[in-house]
């Protein structure tokens, strides 16, 4: 069984032609550098739970020039998620008040900076408390 | 079996995923890729001391795997549907593929983690 598959007619380029669009190809990019550092972090996650010498090999990987480079990528690719991912959160969750009119978007992106503030300071405060 | 009764869970583990980086990942990578390494706080091997009998148990070593699991898989996910928006057409071998790789990072994780 094989049915030839629509192909589109759209230029292979079409996101750069159009900064909405070139915005949007970005964002789905970001999750380039994140897979990378997610699976740094799942090796920084097993030397942890082993001996510390693992631990401090992983630390000491981290400075490598190339690790530098993925962190600075991943870094700034992350805060992009973040602002891309919050930024559609209100388009997606729809909270209706006791009166039956919606809560403003820009509740619903406030608290989701809020939680990113708390957790964010809580995680970089309990690593400063027991180091 | 009809796959479209996985939707929901790959959609799910994305949508769950790409929250979790979003609340959590540039604290994570600030604290794991420069305070921490450049010593910018305290001594890590501290840390190590303090909470490493903690960590490797199985009941916290697990969820810990998984809530980066969560983020690898919103990275595939996104990568299947970057290539459909770039018209590189891969069919679903891709895209199990992809889903796949996500696990076997999970699955040597655990077994590197926990034995």
């Amino acid at each position: 069984m094989s049915r030839k598959p629509y192909h589109s007619r759209q230029s292979a380029d079409w996101f750069m032609k159009n900064s909405y669009f070139s915005r949007y190809m970005l964002r789905e990019l970001t999750c380039i550098p994140i897979g990378l550092y997610t699976i740094n972090l799942m090796a920084g996650l097993v030397a942890f739970a082993q001996d510390q010498g693992a631990w401090v090999d992983w630390l000491v990987s981290q400075r490598n020039p190339i690790m530098l480079l993925l962190m600075v990528l991943a870094l700034f690719s992350s805060v992009f998620h973040t602002i891309t991912w919050f930024e559609t959160t209100p388009k997606i969750m729809k909270i209706i008040k006791k009166d039956g009119t919606l809560l403003p978007g820009r509740w619903v992106l406030a608290a989701n900076w809020l939680a990113f503030a708390v957790l964010s300071l809580l995680i970089i405060a309990f690593a400063a408390f027991y180091s | 079996m009809d796959k479209k009764h996985l939707k929901p869970i790959y959609w799910g583990l994305f949508a769950g995923g790409g929250t979790l980086a979003a609340l959590i990942l540039p604290a994570l990578i600030v604290l794991f890729g420069v305070l921490l390494p450049f010593g910018l706080i305290g001594f890590p091997p501290t840390l190590h001391t303090h909470w490493q009998g903690f960590v490797s148990r199985w009941w916290v070593f697990i969820p810990l795997a998984l809530i980066l699991f969560m983020l690898l898989w919103h990275t595939v996910h996104r990568l299947y549907y970057i290539l459909h928006d770039m018209h590189i057409h891969v069919g679903n071998k891709t895209r199990w593929s992809l889903y796949a790789f996500a696990l076997l990072i999970l699955v040597l994780t655990l077994v590197c983690g926990l034995y």
